[in-house]
């Protein structure tokens, strides 16, 4: 039997390429174990080939998505891949989510199959559960890129075995993210007496498991169009860390649990201050050069003197969210809303890097 | 509210309801690339596209691209 033919995607900083200043590096490929897919064939052995790394700046990837993806099948047929491994991501936002959209084009596109592996924090989760690829299996890591060891062990564990065609189990056994697909299977109890028995447990406050959970999606209502913005009042949020020069609320690089908001009564544009950027998760340079590029007021202003809106709020709701925790960010965004509708603001123009 | 971000198919997964698409990660709001002049009028035309998007009716979470997008690489 030929040896099953992996195709492994990084991003540009674990392909060894550089850090935050080369995330706009496109696509390219190496026909052969690179970075930590060295390692991932280490733990293979013989039961898969990496035959081919593909690696693209995490920027470059969201900002021309159709184009990588496109190259990245050529690419995989060329080499006759049958699985994709990507990442593993760890709590890199726009590396997870690249992985998910490379593992999902490619199942749908080629039927390969898909492992990739980030922390179930990761904004890739939620494409995951969203896409229920089949073929798509995302194993939960650690937030550390210190627990590469482990990511890879786990998936490369799994990967041998749809690599060598062994039947694949469920979440709960092999450790993967459940995608909610039902799948139908013989048990010894009729349907009627499991029911029994779990509601017996229930009442008796046993532990029972539910044979199908129902995951809810979280609904977020779309508001309604506003009618015309002459009387509207417009505030300007912001999540790309940019802060008064000083950074005097003590902001993080990474993981933040508060928002502020400042000043921009009287300024014409955000260059008529002094801020700094304060955000571990992009190229800060452009942002700190103009921060108009976050918050728009230059733009802004002048729309409000043509009076294509009542008045812009004199502050603007400012936060910071490298790797921030799905709660933290939740919680964020509602005591800001609380903020934002108790100062009268109708709409908002939220910017976000 | 409207969602300024170049990463309009996460922001519209998310469920977001008006995404507008920005220029770069790193600059959603203009391109350092252009003359100043060119850049603001960039930068006005994804606020314009993002309070038109305001405006508009949507049953579903939808992406709206400014008139003007990113220069050439």
């Amino acid at each position: 039997m030929q040896v099953a033919r992996v195709m492994c995607y990084l991003n540009q900083f674990f392909a060894g390429v550089g850090g935050e200043e080369k995330a706009e590096t496109p696509l390219g490929f190496y026909k052969e174990p690179v970075g930590p897919s060295k390692r991932l064939q280490a733990l293979l052995g013989n039961s898969a080939k990496i035959v081919v790394t593909s690696y693209c700046g995490d920027d470059h990837f969201h900002e021309h998505r159709d184009e990588v993806l496109e190259k990245i099948g050529q690419i995989a047929r060329n080499q006759d891949v049958k699985i994709v491994v990507a990442g593993p991501a760890f709590l890199a936002g726009r590396y997870g989510s690249a992985c998910v959209e490379v593992c999902h084009f490619l199942s749908t596109l080629a039927g390969l199959h898909g492992v990739t592996g980030m922390s179930v924090e990761n904004p890739g989760v939620d494409a995951y559960k969203k896409y229920k690829d089949r073929r798509v299996f995302l194993f939960p890591t650690s937030d550390a890129i210190l627990s590469m060891e482990d990511a890879l062990s786990t998936m490369a564990r799994f990967i041998s075995k749809l690599a060598v065609g062994l039947a694949i189990g469920s979440a709960s056994e092999e450790g993967y993210i459940p995608r909610c697909i039902r799948a139908d299977e013989v048990v010894n109890k009729r349907g009627v007496e499991r029911a029994v028995e779990m509601l017996l447990n229930k009442l008796a406050g046993r532990p029972f498991a539910t044979e199908i959970p129902v995951e809810r999606p979280e609904q977020i209502p779309i508001p309604p169009r506003m009618e015309n913005l002459t009387d509207a009042c417009i505030a300007l949020a912001c999540t790309g860390g940019v802060v008064p020069l000083g950074n005097p609320d003590g902001f993080r690089m990474f993981k933040n649990t508060q928002w502020r908001k400042y000043s921009i009564d009287k300024l014409n544009s955000m260059k008529d201050a002094k801020w700094e950027v304060i955000h571990g998760g992009y190229n800060n340079a452009f942002m700190l050069a103009n921060p108009n590029y976050g918050v728009p007021l230059d733009a802004c202003r002048q729309l409000e003197r043509e009076k294509a809106f009542a008045r812009l709020y004199p502050y603007f709701y400012a936060t910071s969210g490298a790797a921030g925790l799905v709660s933290d960010i939740r919680a964020i965004g509602m005591t800001m809303v609380r903020d934002m509708k108790a100062e009268g603001v109708d709409a908002v123009l939220l910017v976000s890097t | 509210m409207a969602f300024i971000t170049a990463m309009s198919m996460v922001g519209q997964q998310t469920g977001a309801s008006r995404v507008v698409v920005g220029t770069k990660l790193r600059h959603p709001c203009g391109d350092p690339n252009l003359p100043e002049e060119t850049d603001l009028a960039l930068r006005r035309e994804i606020v314009k596209c993002a309070l038109g998007a305001l405006q508009m009716d949507v049953n579903d979470p939808t992406i709206f691209v400014p008139n003007i997008l990113s220069t050439p690489e």
